[in-house]
């Protein structure tokens, strides 16, 4: 790509990474984490939120409870926070079946839920009405450019947010499949892929006040950013997973001189965070 | 000039495709006149139990100033949903006088671009499914639109696609200010768009949030009137070309307006129901007005989102009168869906666009078949016909499935 950056740039734009957490399980086990109660704390979906969800939805709903049980900021208020969704080819089974259904029985097998459930925004609307966050919520992406485009329209919409909310985050959720489901003719599932989402808890910040053994991201320039890992602008969901939670600083090139820089924990902070998760689990 | 002018986010390039018609002018004299773009549409062999009302889109013209962009063979090959985009985009491109294929390189200008779209993915899926395709059960990872579309028109920048159902091109508008605000880019196309499909058509009608009226289409798009019983769907395709103010100056092009003020918030409500609570809806437009540095008694003018469904347009209504107050008396409002039908994914650029109309023209489109307003939807309406009157501020309402709610300010660039 000939991509360049305008010359007049400010991308002061930059955000903590305050939580995150990942979730991951076969289509065979989408149905049954459906029908989990979504709950930490104060924070839970309602019953049978997600039975309708397609599994992109399921998926990203569970990483974002991981990412609230994971959150030191545990007892702030995120009635006004914003929900940004890239997801990668959602709904796909559920489409599947809609059209065989419109083809063999007409119109009237079409289900209402395919236009909530099933579209771009559907993770980002589910995550805004199921945990009640009031700040813009939108879906990003839809395609193999899902993540990268997730983390540039964060860090769009943090100054904003920054401006009129301060104590507002954003919930990053990013969701996709490791390899495309496969159906047959009667929309079955012949194989059984796994459905992957990470959610990022991004506190936007209007300057770099930050300690920087604190995990953030921000825009930067590419020439000044020496990492050791270089995520293309399609790069998987599951190698940004595997980044993030080895502690590797990864870089995705948004144009020829403008990158995102995504600065994970280090590894010692990793395993002292997993040592401090684990003692939750077993407290809780 | 003032700093305050430099940071100003103006339009400076339309392209439309849309039940209207295909250019800035010829949708302003059918807004204008109060014609309706709705008839009966046949949405193919899947559709054998129900006769629609729709704003179809009959022809998608490739505009001749978009020639150095795309050749026609190739346009004539792309989908109706890629035709959309491609034939829009480059014809904004072309009247802001901006080719990025050259200008990124003499001029070293970064063009990025926004594109909503709700339903990408199920709209290729159900077109590739009814052609006997098989892409639906095994998918595949191919770019998203608007990336083909960036490297069709040589869109050097960023490139993008957001959704916020039938908000999704505002977002769009929404985000490329903000993308010009910080710099990352010189240029940006933004917009959306939509096309009517089986699947869709089913969906809403199953969810009976399309109209049912079965006389007369152009009479079936009933915004605010009490005998509204839903909205009728709608395709087409807008997009604009954002700059900042300094710059189209600089450059002595055309300046339609100004993105004066943007305002985002969600309802956390329901996936689908509109919140009778009128409360985020009217925070959206009190940080649009906020964000643009204007008090509500400013606004002249303000495009309801109003489809025409009777909670929707109701809760609207409240919204509006929340957030306006006692302005809300004075202040000329209206729904253009009750011409175009809905959109969807493009709906809040085409209203962008009949703002844009109406500040030129100094002119406030009508609701047509508005005989009888609902006394839950008290505003200052503009029935049947437009009327004359000063345009200079206008504030453009839209609300998505899944709570998401956004205002946009446009107003004259003087």
């Amino acid at each position: 790509m000939n991509h360049s950056l305008s010359s007049s740039a400010d991308l002061s734009a930059h955000c903590l990474v305050e939580s995150y957490a990942s979730a991951s399980a076969h289509a065979s086990e989408i149905d049954t984490l459906a029908r989990e109660k979504h709950t930490h704390g104060c924070h839970s979906l309602p019953p049978r939120f997600l039975r309708h969800a397609d599994e992109q939805t399921v998926i990203g709903m569970h990483s974002i409870i991981q990412a609230m049980a994971a959150d030191t900021q545990d007892s702030r208020d995120i009635c006004n926070d914003a929900v940004v969704a890239a997801t990668c080819l959602g709904g796909q089974p559920s489409a599947a079946r809609t059209m065989i259904g419109l083809r063999e029985k007409g119109p009237v097998a079409v289900t209402p839920h395919i236009v909530p459930q099933c579209s771009l925004h559907s993770v980002a609307s589910a995550a805004s009405v199921g945990f009640g966050m009031h700040g813009p919520n939108f879906g990003v992406g839809g395609g193999p450019h899902a993540p990268a485009e997730g983390f540039l329209l964060a860090l769009t919409l943090a100054p904003m947010l920054a401006k009129n909310s301060p104590s507002s985050r954003i919930w990053l959720v990013c969701t996709g499949w490791d390899q495309q489901p496969c159906l047959d003719a009667a929309g079955i599932l012949t194989n059984d892929p796994i459905c992957r989402g990470m959610t990022f808890v991004l506190k936007p910040e209007m300057a770099q006040t930050h300690e920087e053994t604190q995990p953030y991201i921000q825009f930067s320039s590419q020439k000044n950013t020496p990492s050791p890992h270089i995520l293309p602008v399609d790069g998987r969901l599951k190698e940004l997973c595997e980044q993030f939670e080895t502690g590797t600083c990864t870089t995705i090139a948004i144009t020829d001189t403008c990158t995102i820089e995504i600065s994970p924990l280090s590894p010692n902070q990793l395993s002292s965070r997993s040592n401090q998760l684990a003692l939750q689990k077993e407290a809780a | 000039m003032s700093s305050e002018q430099s940071s100003r986010i103006v339009i400076t390039g339309v392209g439309a495709s849309t039940p209207l018609g295909h250019s800035f002018n010829e949708i302003g004299d059918a807004l204008q006149a109060g014609r309706s773009g709705i008839d009966w549409y046949d949405a193919g062999t899947f559709n054998r139990l129900q006769k629609h009302a729709a704003a179809n889109v009959q022809e998608i013209l490739l505009p001749t100033e978009t020639e150095s962009f795309i050749h026609t063979k190739e346009f004539d090959k792309s989908s109706r949903i890629e035709q959309f985009m491609i034939g829009p985009a480059a014809h904004a491109l072309a009247d802001a006088g901006i080719n990025p294929k050259v200008d990124s390189l003499k001029q070293k200008k970064c063009v990025g671009i926004i594109a909503g779209i709700g339903a990408e993915q199920l709209k290729n899926w159900e077109r590739d499914f009814l052609d006997n395709g098989h892409d639906v059960f095994e998918a595949s990872s191919r770019p998203s639109l608007v990336h083909r579309v960036a490297h069709m028109l040589g869109v050097n920048g960023p490139a993008t696609t957001v959704a916020a159902a039938c908000a999704s091109s505002g977002y769009a508008l929404a985000l490329g200010k903000t993308w010009l605000a910080t710099g990352l880019v010189d240029s940006c196309v933004v917009g959306g768009c939509d096309v009517l499909s089986p699947t869709a058509l089913a969906a809403f009608h199953n969810l009976r949030a399309l109209s049912r009226r079965d006389d007369n289409p152009q009479k079936a798009s009933r915004p605010f009137d009490k005998n509204r019983d839903g909205f009728v769907m709608g395709e087409g395709g807008v997009f604009f070309v954002l700059e900042r103010q300094r710059e189209a100056e600089n450059r002595q092009c055309k300046i339609y307006g100004e993105l004066a003020g943007i305002g985002m918030s969600s309802d956390a409500s329901h996936m689908v129901t509109p919140c009778s609570d009128p409360v985020q809806a009217s925070r959206a437009i009190t940080e649009a007005l906020a964000d643009a540095n204007l008090l509500p008694k400013q606004v002249d003018y303000i495009n309801a989102h109003a489809a025409g469904t009777p909670v929707g347009d109701a809760a609207e209504a409240g919204a509006i009168r929340n957030a306006f107050d006692t302005a809300a008396e004075e202040i000329f409002v209206s729904s253009t869906k009750s011409m175009s039908g809905h959109l969807i994914s493009a709906a809040a650029a085409f209203e962008a666009l009949a703002c844009l109309v109406a500040i030129e023209r100094n002119m406030v489109p009508p609701t047509i078949n508005l005989d009888e307003p609902d006394e839950n939807c008290y505003l200052r309406h503009v029935p049947h016909q437009s009327i004359s009157s000063p345009v200079d501020v206008t504030a453009s309402n839209s609300f998505g499935f899944g709570g998401s709610n956004l205002c946009l300010v446009l107003k004259s660039a003087a």
